[in-house]
């Protein structure tokens, strides 16, 4: 495949709770926690592994070299007990923003940054120093942005968004090929995005329509009505829904809210984006289309 | 031998170098709208054979296979590795190439369950 295939640079930009990376060619993320206060994310190229990215909420501006150093040892420990025996202390020089600790050559090294702002250490494991594995961290460590913004980026698994900071993120469904990312706000304001793929595969047997309607009754949904539109240029379908109340007392009211949703086809990534937003009537709608980061 | 807890759970590595083989015993034949039919045969238990036999109950299973299912099945000839798939699959579909394994491993769970293929690993490596 061309490195920088389409589909490929999409799935660079990793922006979440408080922090934006590029990630290197060819680095997928394949494991993830996704808490605010406590998260991780497992990186792999093909089937070698390239680091973790762990996230934690820290009250207090921890001693970011003791805790490098801790990590080094508990790993030589394990890995290599004989040499762990030796091991003074990282050394450390800056990369960016980030505090970078490294040691001897094809021993992990490790970098560390804490934000104030959001109380956040983000720390990044790398599983091996050299000279090669420099040439990819250097540039990754140095495309750190802070997402502490109003407006924040959220890029992942080549789902690409801005939101109010008031929608927090609530949970994530990457079915192979098929992700969807729901945020929510505390006013009950829901928006899903998502991004599917095997597009020949999926609608070789129906319509955008019927593939719009079915993964909206998916969640509950009853259609309203249904539209083939232009979308982003692209070809598409706009329908509205509406859904039971999900919140206390619209539960036993049962009254439904109403919802829009989008869903076109992105012909050159050979990919279906789709944004839908639902909640009660009070709750203030996006324009969700301005919400998506081409 | 090894106990259920000792069993050694395989690594990205070893499951991408596996080579799926079909089973020599199913009989793939094509149907009017372009999909595959398999026949398996059924295997009772031995307690069950002769009252299997005895009641008439059938004795072979068919699966239709269609679309990428059809298409990993052609592809799984004991020389392909899970990685051939694997790239097959993302450069075939535009995906990435953990999208395309993720979407694999899951075909060929299904045509394991089914009795359609084996899966043979390479002997594990020394996990001391």
């Amino acid at each position: 495949l061309e490195p920088d295939a389409p589909h490929l640079e999409r799935i660079r930009p990793l922006s979440l709770h408080t922090f934006s990376f590029t990630l290197p060619r060819g680095w997928e993320v394949t494991a993830y926690l996704l808490d605010e206060s406590d998260g991780q994310l497992q990186l792999y190229e093909r089937k070698h592994f390239r680091g973790q990215l762990v996230w934690r909420k820290t009250p207090k501006p921890p001693d970011e070299l003791r805790i490098m150093n801790e990590i080094q040892r508990r790993h030589l420990e394990k890995e290599l007990p004989e040499r762990a025996k030796r091991f003074g202390e990282l050394s450390v020089r800056k990369v960016g923003d980030f505090s970078f600790g490294y040691s001897l050559e094809g021993e992990p090294c490790q970098a560390s940054l804490y934000q104030p702002k959001t109380s956040t250490l983000v720390q990044w494991v790398f599983p091996e120093l050299g000279d090669d594995a420099l040439a990819t961290i250097e540039p990754l460590l140095l495309s750190y942005r802070p997402n502490e913004q109003e407006l924040r980026r959220w890029e992942m698994f080549g789902v690409r968004l801005a939101l109010p900071s008031a929608l927090a993120f609530t949970e994530m469904a990457p079915l192979p090929a098929n992700v969807a990312v729901t945020f929510e706000s505390k006013h009950h304001l829901t928006v899903v995005a998502r991004r599917l793929g095997m597009v020949e595969e999926t609608l070789r047997t129906i319509t955008m329509a019927q593939l719009h309607r079915a993964l909206l009754r998916q969640g509950g949904a009853r259609i309203v009505s249904s539209e083939e539109r232009q979308i982003r240029g692209c070809t598409g379908v706009y329908t509205t829904y509406e859904k039971r109340g999900e919140r206390r007392l619209e539960q036993l009211a049962g009254r439904y809210w109403k919802g829009e949703a989008f869903l076109w086809l992105e012909k050159d990534e050979r990919r279906i984006y789709g944004l839908e937003q639902v909640g009660p009537q009070r709750a203030k709608r996006l324009d969700l289309l301005d919400a998506f980061q081409a | 031998m090894r106990s259920k807890h000792e069993q050694h759970e395989p690594t990205f590595a070893e499951q991408l170098e596996a080579r799926p083989i079909k089973n020599e015993r199913a009989v793939a034949s094509r149907t009017e709208d372009d999909a595959v039919r398999l026949r398996v045969p059924l295997v009772y238990p031995v307690w069950l054979r002769s009252a299997a036999r005895a009641l008439g109950l059938r004795q072979e299973k068919s699966f239709e296979l269609e679309g990428v299912g059809r298409a990993v099945y052609d592809r799984v000839d004991g020389k392909n590795s899970v990685e051939n798939l694997v790239d097959w699959l993302a450069r075939e579909h535009g995906l990435s190439f953990h999208e395309a394994r993720v979407l694999i491993m899951k075909y060929l769970q299904m045509l394991m369950e089914r009795g359609l293929i084996v899966i043979a690993a390479n002997a594990p490596r020394d996990v001391n």
